[in-house]
């Protein structure tokens, strides 16, 4: 082993017991902190658990409720749209001004619906 | 007053630098580090470093000594990324320094200390207690021999003549 060649006069000097607290204290605050391996495997565990759950039928796939929900409000705008159209073939001595009446009143409908929306989507 | 009410003070258990090291199988320049870093010091004082009169190339004995190429083999590297990977804790190896056409000599024992404690992942994924000491013990000693420009052993702060940790290999 090598030797020594000069001696220490006054060298520092550690308290033992503080040493070990401080080094604990920074060990804690080393552990805690959330790396990139911490992070890959939580996201790796919720995308384990969105799998399960659409597995056993508790969730569904938003892009499919997104689609099916399209189709039922597209039906559903196209069927009020049609009301004036019909009720004048059901009922052919219902006024003109009638009519207008109606078919006014379920645009604004729809388009309080569609404003709604609009908005909802917006703040989200 | 009644031993009920008596209050006792610890004596603090003081220590010098090198024997704080020797405790935690560290070298000085570790400890150095951590009291810039904040530790505690009680009473500062003179600590070096001082020079080393060295009998050899290794303090670990004349079969201790390889080459970067070799260093590269042990590591299963390009040697390149054995000079790249100086600071992160090789370079705490470098027994002479090379250049100018003459190759850089590195520790066996220093190599294969740094090269177990990186890989340990005992604690959840992760280095254990001792292994994540071992590493930074080892870039603290890098930092060191690369900003002195001299190989290991050649001042107190970078010589142990205590037992220093050797991870297990598991």
């Amino acid at each position: 082993m090598p030797k020594l060649t000069v001696g220490v006069d006054e060298p520092s000097q550690h308290d033992l017991e503080s040493v070990r607290i401080w080094l604990e204290q920074r060990n804690g605050n080393q552990t805690g902190q959330v790396t990139p391996l911490t992070r890959h495997r939580e996201a790796q565990a919720a995308l384990a658990e969105l799998q399960l759950g659409e597995r056993r039928g508790e969730l569904v796939r938003a892009a499919d409720v997104e689609r099916v929900w399209t189709e039922t409000v597209i039906t559903l705008r196209t069927k009020l749209l049609a009301v004036p159209s019909k009720l004048k073939l059901q009922e052919p001595d219902v006024p003109h001004r009638m009519l207008a009446a109606v078919d006014t009143l379920i645009n604004a409908a729809l388009e309080e619906i569609a404003d709604a929306g609009a908005v909802d989507r917006a703040s989200a | 007053m009644s031993s009920a009410t008596r209050s006792f003070r610890r004596t603090p258990d003081l220590v010098t630098q090198r024997q704080l090291a020797e405790r935690l199988s560290v070298h000085e320049v570790t400890v150095v580090k951590w009291a810039s870093q904040g530790m505690p010091v009680a009473v500062r004082g003179d600590d070096g470093p001082y020079a080393v009169v060295r009998h050899g190339l290794s303090p670990f004995g004349k079969h201790d000594a390889m080459t970067r190429p070799q260093v590269a083999q042990l590591l299963g590297l390009h040697a390149d990324s054995v000079t790249r990977q100086l600071r992160e804790g090789v370079g705490c190896a470098l027994l002479k320094f090379g250049g100018h056409g003459k190759a850089s000599v590195f520790s066996r024992l220093l190599v294969s200390r740094w090269a177990h404690a990186a890989r340990c992942r005992r604690s959840n994924g992760g280095p254990c207690y001792q292994c994540r000491l071992v590493v930074e013990d080892a870039r603290a000693v890098a930092e060191h021999l690369l900003e002195a420009g001299h190989g290991y052993g050649h001042c107190t702060f970078c010589v142990a003549s205590w037992n220093l940790c050797l991870p297990c290999q598991s």
